[in-house]
């Protein structure tokens, strides 16, 4: 399992668009993606579940990824959240 | 007389006959009938699958990129793992599906209540919406307009949805009772330019009354009494003067503005005009000792495209030489630095640095309606050397996997080799950009910073004119635009010539626009 933190500097926060962008890489792998913030867990894949999670501006989030490519999707979910968010 | 006051949503002077549209309980309150659960599930897998098919249309027919992503994550809900077992499991609990749709939008606009953000709770209308074409295709409804003239509609509750439906063309004016400025349904209102306020309670308005909406002032009045009507045509008509005093108004094309950094952008600018026609990019580049890189450029692009909303941002690539030197870019010794290393001529002599910007470039226009353009182009080779550089650039972000998009690029045509090859020119372009500043320079000889010899100039500019002429021509044969952003753009008296001549835009400074 790989796992990086990052904080949020978009000025919104995890909002409608990258939200959904977020979703649409993450069903890309075939690992598990989970995103942790304030004390609640939610997987990559969720929109819905993605949004109702008070992500903002400043935000520390911690991200697991586990399964057969999570060496690369790791580093690209990496590269993916300094982009756009 | 009513008096309404609200929080403006788009600004105007309009007037009008009101229309009232309760959403709320224009809903389908059509009560299916239960059948079997097996018989409902079907039922539902047939309206998700409809509902988006036809918001996979809407995408394709939008006309933004904001509208258009919009309907994209409405689309995208109903793909959610977590929207379509909730609904599920609402019908296998003995739900009909029309109530399993209620009792999801419920769930889901609680959810995003619940977060105190005020951004999310804009959000509720995403869900009422996507639930409500659900509805509407389950009880086989459409929202009907009956709509003439000029209508100002006013309503309980607007989503986009309904804003699409109604048409931008059928609407003179919004007055919407509940919502934020910072819904979706808002930013599209601003984005059809439609007079718009959010103004609490409406209950007492009817179809059929006159209505004044001062959108400017956030004011609305219903039923006005004699003195209201002629204060209002007293305001309407001031307003018109201020905007027919601008020499712009009679300008045909667009509007666009022409800024030096991000800084340049207020809140309100893009109320104003159409988008940006000038974004010079090498203030970015001035005083200091290091060369801004790749992030800080992508941030600042990101950041204007993210204001302009969809509208268009034209950035130019960093245009040093001549008077702009760059401490850390140094040309050498020149004789004659106004015909020496220039614009794109710089690029031959720091490659890694044009292309870092490239990059940023090709990254941020994921965000927005982003144009690139080159300054001091002087023949179509030059061009297809910096497309080799910019696909090269391209080819690198995909194998890294970096999101990216080519956007449309532009020539600068500011010198009389441009303007008189520019048939050959626009064949690799998609649009023309007169700069006239150095147009006019390079076309009288003379030094523009030596005010002795403005007499030399012709005032009446008709060798520069006669140059734009030959470009707007052959930019129109060729099937692209032509704008100009130098300083002849904000010259009054030469506003209507802009029109004659068929120019596509003009960019001016954000002051001059008034």
């Amino acid at each position: 399992m790989k796992e990086f933190e990052y904080k949020i500097t978009d000025t919104v926060g995890l909002h409608a668009r990258p939200a959904g962008l977020l979703v649409q890489k993450a069903k890309k792998y075939n690992s598990r993606i989970m995103i942790i913030a304030n004390g609640k867990e939610c997987e990559a894949t969720r929109l819905m579940s993605l949004m109702s999670m008070s992500i903002k501006c400043g935000t520390l989030i911690k991200v697991t990824v586990d399964g057969a490519d999570e060496q690369i999707c790791a580093t690209e979910m990496e590269m993916f959240f300094k982009q756009n968010l | 007389m009513i008096c309404l006051h609200g929080k403006v949503v788009c600004g105007g002077i309009v007037s009008g006959t009101a229309y009232v549209f309760h959403r709320k309980t224009a809903e389908y309150e059509v009560e299916q009938k239960a059948t079997c659960v097996p018989e409902e599930l079907n039922r539902l897998e047939i309206a998700v699958s409809a509902v988006k098919e036809e918001l996979t249309l809407c995408i394709e027919q939008s006309e933004n990129d904001t509208a258009k992503d919009i309907f994209e994550i409405h689309r995208m809900m109903l793909e959610d793992e977590d929207f379509l077992n909730f609904l599920k499991d609402a019908v296998e609990n003995g739900a009909t599906v029309h109530k399993a749709v209620s009792q999801t939008e419920q769930h889901f606009s609680k959810l995003f209540k619940d977060t105190q953000d005020e951004y999310m709770m804009a959000r509720v209308d995403d869900i009422r919406d996507v639930c409500g074409r659900l509805k509407a295709f389950l009880s086989e409804g459409e929202l009907s307009v009956e709509s003439q003239g000029a209508v100002v509609l006013v309503t309980d509750e607007l989503l986009p949805g309904d804003l699409m439906k109604f048409g931008k063309e059928n609407l003179t004016g919004i007055i919407i009772s509940s919502g934020t400025v910072y819904s979706h349904t808002s930013i599209l209102i601003k984005e059809m330019g439609v007079p718009a306020l959010i103004c609490g309670n409406v209950d007492e308005i009817k179809t059929g009354m006159t209505v004044l909406l001062n959108g400017d002032m956030g004011t609305a009045y219903f039923e006005p009494d004699d003195k209201t009507v002629e204060d209002f045509r007293r305001t309407e008509q001031l307003a018109g003067k201020k905007r027919e005093k601008s020499p712009f108004h009679k300008f045909q094309g667009a509007l666009y503005v022409n800024i030096g950094n991000a800084r340049d952008v207020s809140d309100t600018l893009f109320n104003k005009c159409d988008g940006i026609g000038l974004f010079r990019t090498e203030y970015m580049y001035f005083g200091r000792s290091d060369l801004p890189d790749e992030e800080e450029q992508f941030s600042v692009y990101r950041e204007i495209l993210q204001k302009a909303n969809g509208k268009i941002v034209t950035v130019r690539t960093f245009d040093i030489g001549s008077d702009k030197s760059v401490e850390t870019l140094p040309l050498g010794k020149e004789e004659n630095p106004s015909l020496g290393f220039r614009g794109l001529r710089v690029y031959s002599l720091y490659p890694e640095a044009f292309k870092i910007q490239l990059r940023a470039l090709l990254r941020a226009a994921v965000y927005g309606n982003l144009r690139i353009m080159y300054p001091m182009v002087t023949s179509s080779g030059e061009i297809a050397e910096i497309r080799q550089i910019l696909l090269q650039a391209a080819q690198e972000l995909a194998q890294q996997d970096i999101p990216y998009k080519l956007p449309p690029q532009g020539a600068m045509i500011e010198t009389p080799a441009a303007a008189l090859l520019s048939d050959e020119i626009a064949k690799t372009v998609d649009f023309f950009s007169v700069g006239t500043n150095d147009l006019t320079q390079y076309t009288y000889a003379f030094d523009r910073h030596d005010g002795r010899l403005d007499s030399f100039c012709d005032q009446s500019y008709k060798a520069v004119i006669s140059l734009i002429k030959t470009a707007t021509e052959n930019a129109h044969k060729n099937g692209i635009e032509i704008g100009i952003c130098g300083e002849l753009a904000s010259l009054p008296e030469l506003t209507e010539k802009w029109t004659q001549l068929g120019i596509d835009y003009l960019s001016i400074s954000p002051s001059a626009l008034a």
